[in-house]
This record gives C-alpha cells, structure tokens and sequence, in this order.
C-alpha cells in the first residue's frame, strides 16, 4: 500500500508549469526576432519556421493578444517565442 | 498587381457560423476593389439571391456556392459555374439534408458524384477531408482522396485550397498541401475562410460560436477560430501571405471567371401547366368557369359584369395567367374538400356563395377572383380598380394571398404536399432573426451573466436605448466588462439571422423540381418540406408564391356566423353586408373596438375617433395608419389634419402623382417606390430594391448609396437639390402596408365591426373561444362585455360544455378554459354528465371522475362548483379529506361528514384572485373595485375622465394593460385598466427616466393633465407612485401570471 505523503495539500504550493519566461530579443525592422538571449548566449535567429497569431480571452480583464514565432537559431536550437502585443514583451515558450 | 477575389466567404446565413450580413460582405468588398465574390455558406443556400442581386447592383460579379459536410464531418468548398451547377448544388444541399435529417446535413461520395456537373470544388478549409489527413501524417489517403476527388469533378474543376489565417498549424498545412498539389499537377486556389467582413466581428463570431454550443466563452473558447484574421482582406494583405504561391491568387480570377452562372438572370422556375379536363384552352376554360359562377352568383350576366369580366380575361390572356388562375382555383376546390371533410361546411354550399379561404392583397379588386372563389369581395360593388394588381405593363407575376381559418390551412397543405409530390412543392422557408430580447439573453449567457441581471438590464432599457446601445447607458456598473461586451455585442446580434424555420403558409408549386431551382429541406413537422429561401428571395427570384395563412380572426368569423346560423337560424352572407352602415362607422369612430381585427390596439382606438372613417377607403387608411413607417415623421398627425383641413402642398410638383391620394403622406409601401420612380427617375426595379435595402439593418452605407443615386436622379429631373434632399428624409425602411394589403383587412376589420355591433353575444362567446388571439386579455374581454351588458359568467360543473355557450344574454364560460383540466377531462366530464346525470356533490364528482386534487382546487376556485356550496374555501377544504387510492384496491366509504369545519366565506378580493389564477379573468368583479376601496377618495375613475376638461389635473389608478413605445415615437404610450374602463395615458421620455422603476409595476398611481384633441382624450403623466396596499404583492403575482 502507498503510504498517505506527509505533506498537506495547500493551494498555495500549486503553481502554473510550463509557465512562459520572459526572454531578451533584438528585433529586425519589421518588429520580427533577429537575434535572442538564450542559455547566457546571444544567438543570432537563423530562421523564423512558423509564425502564429493567437487573440483569446478578449471577453476578461486579461486578454491575451500575442505573436508566435517558432525560430532555428545559428546554433541549431529550435524555440518558439511570442511578443506579447499588449505589452510588448518577449516570452519564450517551452513547447517542445 | 496579380489580383485576388474571394472564392470562401461565410456571411450570417451560415447559422452562429459568420458574423456579418452579405450586404456588409459586398459593402466591404466593394471597397476592396474586388470584381467577383463567392458566397458559400454552410449547407445553404438561403441568401444566394439577396446576395445575386445586391452584388449585380453594386457592379460585383456573385458567384453562388457552399461549403458542404461530407460523411464524417469534413468540408468541401463548392462553386457553380453555370446552371447545371447551380442545380447540383442545389440538389446536393437538399439530399444531403432529405436523407440525414435537417439537423445533421452530410453528403457522401456517391450523391457527390451523381451531381457534380457544373461545379467547381476547391479542397475546404483545415476541416477538409484531405487537409485534416496531411495535418494527422496520411499523406497516402490523403493521395487517395485526392484521386477520388478528380474522377469526381474532373482535373478541370478541383483545385487544392490553401489558407493562411495565421493559425498555428496553417504553414505546415500549406507546405504539404503544396506538395500533394504538386506531385498530383493539381492547381491550387487561395482563400482567406472569411467569416466576417472586418476583424472587429471576430468577438461577434466567436460569440456566436458559443451560442450555437450552448456554452460559455470560457467553456468553448478551443471551439473559436483563435484569431481575428477570418475578415475580407485586401488583394494587398492576400499577395504578402501567397508571396510564394502567386499561381494560387491568379486562380482566383481564373475560378470567378469560369463561373458564369448568375442567379438573378439564369433562373430555371415555370409555374405549372394547368391541363383542362375538357380538352380546351386554359383562356376558354377560365372564362368558361367565370361565366357559369357569375350566372350562380347574379342570376344574369349584366352588361356591367359582362365589361369587367371581359377585361379582365383580356388582360389575363395577355399577360398568360389563365393557367396561374386556374391553379389556384383547383386549390381552392382542395379546400373546399378540406372544409367538408373537417365538417365546417355543407358539402351543399357552392364555392361562389361560401369560399372556404379569402384573398387578401389587391387580388380582392378581381372580378375573376370573386367568382372563381378566392374572395369575398365583389369589387363591382365597392368600386375597387383592377389597376393595382393587373396593370396593363404588369411586368412580375402578381401575388395572391389566402387567409384560412387555422384548422383547414393546416390539412391544405398536407393535401399540397402530397398531390404535387415534396419535389414540385414546398413550403416557403422563413428566418427566425435574433430580436432584443433574445440578442442580450443569449449573448448573457455566453459572458456567464446571471439570466436575472440580463433581464432586470433589459428592462431598463427601451427598444430603441437596446438598439443605440452603449451610448445611451448612464449607468457605470454597464461601462465594465462584462457588461460592455453585452451591450456592444447584443446591438450588432440585433437582427442577425437564427436559424431557418417555415413560413407560416407560403408554398411554391412548379412544373419543374424545386430542388434544381433552391434546396428543399424537411421542416420540424412531420411532413412539411421548406425551402431555403424566405419570402423576400422567392418574390426576388419570381417565383410564384401562394400564401395560405392562418388568420385566427377568420377562425373567429367563422364561429360567429356558424352559431348565428345554430341560435338564430340567420345566414348570412358576410360578403353582402352593407358596407356604409353608419351606426357601424359609429362604432370605430367610438373606439368601440376590442376584439376587432386590426382596429382595437391602443393606438388605433386613439386613431379612429380622429380618422373618422366612413367607407371602406376610410377603412383602408385606417388600418394602414398605424404603421412604425408611417409615424416617422409625423405622419398620421399630418395625415388627419389635412384629411381634416389643414392646408398644405407638396414640396414639389413631382410628388403630386405618388402622394396626392394620401395628402402627400407616405402612407403606404408602393408610395416609396413610387417616389424613386417619380423623383428620381429609378426603373420599378431600382425603386423596389431601394425600398427593401432601407429595411436592411447596418445599412448606412447601402442607404449613402441610394441618396447619392436618388439626388443624382433628382437633379437630372430638374429637382433642386435642397428639395431633393428634403423628399429623401421622407423615405424610411420602417414597416408599412401594401396599399392592396390595406384594403384587404381594412374589409375584414369593418365586417368583425358589424359583427360586433349586430352580433356582439356571439361575436364575444367566438372571441372568447379562439383564445389567444388578438390584442387583449380576457380579463380585458370580460370587462368589455360588460359594458355591452353582456355577463361573462364562469364555468359550473353541470352546465358548462368544452368551449364557451351562449346561455340567454349572457355567455357561460367553457370548461377548457379552467386551468390543469385540459380537454380530456373536460370531455369526460361532459361525458360523464350526459351518462350518469348532473352531479350532485363535490364528492360525486370526485367519485365519477379521475379528477386530481390539483384539478379539483381548480375548478373550486373558477366557480365550476359554486352550486354545491356557498364557500369555496370550504369546498377546498373538502377535497383534503378525499383521497384516491394509489393501488387498484377500491377506497373504503368512510364517512367524513365529522371532518368538514365550518368555514368562514372567502372576501371578494380573495375570490377575484383565485379566479384570475384558474381562468385568467374573473366573472366576479375586476380588482380595481376592490383596491379603490384602500386608496384615497379623490383618485379618479375612468369613467370620471371621460367627462373632465382639457388641461385639468387630476390623480387616477389602474392595472396597466398595454404598454408600448413604437420607434418613432417620443413618448411611451400605456393603457391603465379600472372597473369602469380604460385610461390611456402618455409618458414622455423625461418622465420615463424618473419613474421607470415604478412604471414597471402592474398597478400603478399616476397624477397628470387631461389632454384633449380631435375626440380623443390621453392622460398627460406628470408623476407617478406606487399604490401601498398589504395585498398588493399577492394580486400583482397573479396578474403576472395571467396578462
């Protein structure tokens, strides 16, 4: 039999996983990510493979309005990052 | 420049699944620059033809197609190219529906292939058999598909669509659907799936996305598109996102070009040959008939008769509509069958002497309408010009109207179904559209607004503060969401359509199938097909519509003429009365009118002491008077003043032609057309579709249009622009009466009228059994009797019989109008009556009858039982002491006499609300009686006012029996009801705004001014205040209850 944990369940130690960090971009001209901050490193985008938009919740006080880009950077790293176009800041999703 | 149309465009037909209405699609697409656009809706075809014909007005190309539902749920766009196209679409749409059911449309392979000549199939957005395999990894399926797909339509007529709406998925999509297109040399088409015509509906859409889930925003937001980018973009937009692909945008046009069917011109409807029993031709068959009824009907053939009748078979023949005629006299002989079967008639009576139906519209001006049975009305005698409905240029097929008594309309149309087959004819189609109320319920509920805050907003708010919205909500709490989103949203839903439904009798009957012409679904009743086009579309499309409507006052008629015959052995021949009666005019010049069609509203009763009409033209304005269109501009005040002798002229001398018979009012519909034509020099056709895009909701741009164009015209005709303009404001898209439309029920109103002052015990006892119908509540009937000292006694369980009697003078209330009994037990107690005898006891009803406990409270409270007890309190006590057995063993007889208490007899106010609640009126007394005895002294009866002076003050009370606010007017128009009578009272906006609250309660206490004019008299409200009486909560729950 598992033995009941000792720990209480509190709704304070719920916490939101997967939950998007901000991350430093340079963006090209058109607004377009060029080059990202990324492990320590400044990685210059080699490519943008998809492009995304998402507008939800615009019924709340907390719409989202937000640009997706998945990007191949110089040193191969696939991310998908999105601009948040209320606010204008960068965030790198962890899709994969 | 490559050039782009839009080959994948939804409008609000395709049911919560587009968010605009298609002219706002054209509108959009005209600003656009586009030269061709495709409608293609969901499963429908229901706007093609508005949509046909508002695209041709504007210059842009219609392409008329759908995005169908294949077996398994997946979509396929498809575009007519030409006339077998369009049919096989058609037909497609309606097997898809005859053979899966109206709800759930799918179309397999085999009826894809059967019907796919003439069509154009692109491969359907992210739902679309073969994309949804790419996406999942099949791409070998998917091949296969694509294989069946070109033995389907052919290389020629299948493209791959791609679309790019920036969903997450979308690129990938189109990079495989590239390839599969690519290695099959199958050509590919760029489409935007566009759902709306500007990207600030996307809110709308996925709104109603949740509508039509029956979920919350928050429930069903993976179910909305996830952006907002399903809009009408620009050649522009479209070339950046297919920079890559230019081949597909240059299909576009390549597509519009090849589809050359165009619905306006290239329709394929023929009315049915009628084929003679005797082997002549339909024009001698015709004349024939007509000759022989008019010798029934006048003895002779006068040389009058004989002059009209031949003019109107000349015009007949020229126009060839001897066979039109003769169909509907065969529809009327079905009826008569019908009429005879139903035992509502001899099988005696000819047609000629008792038509089981009557026209309405201007076929009543045709004496060969009046012989072969389609009307009442002989026009000989009133004069009525054949003009209206058989001009000399008639260039569309005129329009006949048929009003039934309901009973008979319904058994016809089985007869019609089955006698030309569900392929030859249908049922028109109408479109149930979101109104205010249901605009701000649903799109509440979506926002997770509790359904009694909804209402209690909607309450505040007037018809026309609904539609202006926002800006009219002073209130802060409705400036945050989710209020905001409510009112911005339930504004633009106002009007949207909801979902098709029949028509409540129209029907197309063809010498063709209908289905190749528009699709044909199942109706929600047993055996009734609809067509996917309103009443709008199928006039638009010329097609010939019969109208076979139930009209609950011919129900009425009818019972008032059948028990004149049964009670006073009088036949009469409505159509022969005296129409010049002056003691009838009388009685509309009263206001004397409850219960008489058309003329007993509030506002006609305050119209007809004005009017004063004395003929039946009198009567034809009186009807057409009180329209929303009229009142724009103060129409019926103009109207009646210059009737009265105001002087006046026109603005200009053009006008004199449209309006001189109606003052220079706009009275009627035709007169709008009447203008374009005379002002501004528009065809008719120009001058109909001006007046049907005024009645379009968000129109403003269609409406800029028709100004530019009338001025234009209008200068042309030499008119200063300045008048030009001032004629334009005159013009509305409010709703109005045909001309003919008016004649026809002004006759009908006038003979209710002589029938109520003849007749008015059995004009009451009909009225009371064809409830509900008209404008009034019972309570408000009864009281009308009784000032025709016409007693409207209650039920009693030994004398009352199914429905209404007449019993002496007086009217003895049936038994089906006590609540819970419903007809079986009221048979069966009727049954049980004339078997075992009266009853005798309470308790020998409760022992001959399988009457419950809650029944038996009811017939208590009507009075039905009065006769065995002078207490109905202690007759309700009574029946808690018997109890029927649950299981089948029989109840022991046990004495109960030591139970029964001796009670005290109920007070007359408790009496009156137990009889509002079981019967919905009260043969005992009205409660204002009983609340005047708990208010002060000097609050006024109606009967006071009657005789006090313009501009005195005065405090009066009643229940509030009507309110309304038509859109045109300032003020808010209310009728209060006393023991005496009714009190009407006016209530300007300013005055609302103070008292809305209280103005909202049943019964109210109003201090105000006496205003007087032309015979009529409104109470002026300055003040209003709650009436503060204990019971007061408990009266107004049951008056609720029953208003």
């Amino acid at each position: 039999m598992v033995e009941a944990s000792r720990g209480e369940i509190r709704s304070s130690r719920i916490r939101q996983i997967n939950k998007p960090r901000s991350i430093s971009i340079i963006e090209d001209k058109d607004r377009k990510p060029s080059f990202l901050e990324y492990k320590g490193n400044k990685s210059k985008v080699l490519k943008i493979e998809d492009y995304w938009l998402v507008k939800d919740r615009w019924w709340t006080e907390q719409p989202i309005y937000r640009a997706y880009y998945k990007v191949i950077t110089v040193h191969q790293d696939i991310l998908v990052i999105y601009r948040d176009l209320l606010t204008n800041v960068w965030y790198k999703v962890n899709w994969y | 420049m490559m050039g782009y149309v839009e080959l994948h465009c939804h409008s609000n037909y395709s049911f919560q699944e587009g968010a605009s209405f298609p002219h706002e699609l054209l509108v959009r697409a005209k600003e656009l620059e586009y030269t061709s656009l495709a409608l293609t809706d969901h499963d429908n075809l229901v706007a093609s033809i508005d949509f046909s014909k508002t695209a041709n007005d504007m210059g842009i190309h219609p392409i008329i197609g759908a995005e169908i539902t294949l077996e398994g749920g997946y979509h396929l766009t498809l575009l007519a190219k030409d006339n077998m196209g369009y049919s096989n679409l058609s037909r497609i749409i309606s097997y898809a529906h005859i053979n899966n059911g109206r709800i759930s449309p799918s179309v397999d392979a085999e009826l894809l292939k059967k019907y796919s000549g003439g069509l154009i199939a692109l491969t359907g957005c992210s739902r679309g058999h073969i994309p949804e395999l790419l996406t999942r990894g099949y791409f070998d399926h998917a091949q296969q598909v694509l294989i069946d797909y070109l033995d389907t339509f052919g290389s020629d007529n299948l493209y791959i669509e791609m679309q790019q709406n920036f969903i997450h998925g979308d690129t990938a999509r189109n990079n495989l659907l590239f390839d599969i297109a690519h290695q099959n040399k199958v050509p590919t088409v760029a489409t935007n799936n566009v759902h709306y015509h500007v990207q600030s509906r996307h809110k709308l859409n996925d709104t109603l996305i949740s509508i039509k889930n029956n979920l919350t925003l928050d429930n069903s937001h993976e179910l909305h598109r996830s952006n907002d980018q399903f809009y009408l973009k620009s050649k522009e937009e479209m070339e950046t996102l297919f920079s890559s692909s230019p081949e597909s945008l240059e299909n576009t046009l390549k597509i519009a070009d090849r589809c050359n069917f165009n619905l306006e011109s290239d329709l394929l409807y023929e009315f049915p040959e009628y084929i003679t029993p005797d082997g002549s031709s339909v024009d001698q068959y015709l004349k024939k008939i007509c000759e022989r009824s008019a010798i029934q009907k006048y003895g002779f053939i006068s040389e009058k008769v004989k002059n009209r009748l031949n003019e109107e078979l000349r015009r007949i023949r020229k126009h060839k509509l001897s066979g039109f005629f003769l169909i509907y006299y065969d529809i009327i002989q079905m009826a008569r069958e019908v009429v005879i079967e139903l035992n509502r008639g001899s099988p005696l009576a000819s047609i000629i002497k008792n038509p089981p139906g009557r026209g309405r519209g201007s076929s009543v001006a045709m004496l060969v309408g009046y012989l072969i049975g389609l009307s009442h009305i002989d026009p000989l005698n009133y004069d009525l010009g054949l003009d209206r409905f058989l001009p000399e240029d008639l260039n569309t097929v005129p329009d006949i109207d048929l009003d039934f008594p309901r009973d008979i309309r319904e058994e016809l149309i089985k007869r019609i179904h089955l006698r030309y087959g569900w392929e030859y004819a249908a049922l028109t189609g109408a479109i149930s559209t979101y109104k205010i109320k249901s605009s701000f319920n649903d799109v509440g509920k979506t926002l997770n607004i509790d359904s009694h805050d909804i209402k209690k907003f909607v309450n505040t708010l007037s018809d026309r503060d609904a539609l202006k919205g926002i800006e009219l909500v002073s209130d802060k709490q409705y400036t945050r969401k989710p209020w905001v989103d409510l009112l911005e949203l339930s504004v633009d839903l106002i009007g949207f359509p909801k979902f098709l439904q029949q028509h409540t009798g129209g029907m197309v009957i063809s010498s063709k199938p209908i289905i190749d012409i528009v699709p044909v679904v199942p109706g929600a009743i047993k055996d009734r097909y609809i067509m996917q086009w309103d009443k709008d579309s199928i006039e638009q499309a010329r097609m010939i519509k019969i109208d076979f409507l139930a009209l609950g006052t011919l129900s009425q008629m009818n019972d008032i003429l059948e028990t004149i015959s049964s009670n006073k052995k009088e036949l009469i021949d409505i159509s022969r009365i005296n129409f010049n009666d002056k003691a009838v005019y009388e009685l509309i010049r009263k206001a004397d009118t409850v219960g008489v069609f058309q003329i007993e509203s509030a506002a006609q009763m305050q119209t007809s002491p004005r009017l004063k009409p004395v003929n039946l033209e009198d009567m034809a304005y009186q009807v057409a008077a009180v329209r929303p269109g009229v009142g724009v501009g103060n129409g019926v005040a103009n109207f009646i003043r210059r009737r009265n002798g105001q002087v006046w002229k026109f603005d200009h001398i053009l006008e004199e032609k449209p309006l001189a018979r109606t003052l220079g009012v706009i009275l009627y519909q035709d007169q709008v057309n009447e203008l374009g034509i005379a002002i501004a020099g528009f065809s008719p056709k120009e001058a109909d579709q001006m007046r049907r895009d005024f009645a379009k909701k968000s129109n403003l741009q269609l409406n800029k249009h028709w100004k530019e164009r009338f001025i234009r015209g209008a200068i042309k005709n030499n008119i200063p622009k300045q008048t030009a303009n001032l004629i334009f404001n005159k013009l509305n898209g409010e709703y109005m009466f045909p001309e003919a439309h008016a004649y026809a029920f002004g006759i009908t109103a006038y003979q209710m009228a002589w029938l109520k002052f003849y007749y008015p015990l059995e004009f009451y006892v009909s009225l009371i059994n064809q409830q509900p119908m008209g404008f009034w509540s019972l309570e408000t009937i009864k009281e009308d009797a009784k000032r025709h000292n016409i007693k409207i006694m209650g039920p009693d369980i030994n004398l009352s019989l199914l429905k209404s009697t007449i019993n002496g003078s007086n009217i003895r209330t049936g038994l089906l109008h006590v609540k819970n009994l419903g007809l079986t037990n009221s048979q069966m107690i009727v049954a049980d009556r004339e078997r075992g005898g009266v009853f005798k006891s309470l308790k020998d009803v409760f022992d001959r009858t399988d009457l419950t406990q809650e029944i038996l409270v009811s017939l208590v409270d009507s009075g039905a039982f009065d006769s065995f007890s002078h207490s109905r309190r202690h007759l309700r006590w009574e029946i808690g002491l018997y109890n029927k057995a649950i299981n089948y063993q029989t109840a022991l007889p046990l004495p109960i006499d030591h139970e029964i208490a001796k009670m005290l007899h109920e007070n007359e106010n408790e009496i009156i609300v137990n009889e509002l609640k079981s019967l919905g009126f009260s043969p005992t007394g009205h409660m204002m009686k009983e609340v005047r005895k708990v208010i002060p002294s000097e609050v006024k009866t109606s009967e006071d006012l009657r005789g006090m002076k313009n501009g005195e003050k005065l405090t009066t009370a009643g229940f509030v029996v009507r309110r309304q606010h038509p859109r045109s007017a300032k003020s808010f128009f209310f009728t209060l009801e006393d023991e005496y009578g009714h009190i009407p009272l006016v209530i300007w906006e300013s005055v609302w705004e103070l008292y809305k609250n209280l103005l909202r309660d049943k019964l109210i206490l109003v201090f105000g001014e006496i205003s007087r004019r032309e015979g009529t008299f409104n109470l002026i409200v300055e003040k209003v205040e709650p009436v503060t009486i204990d019971d007061i909560d408990k009266y107004e729950n049951q008056i609720v209850e029953w208003r």
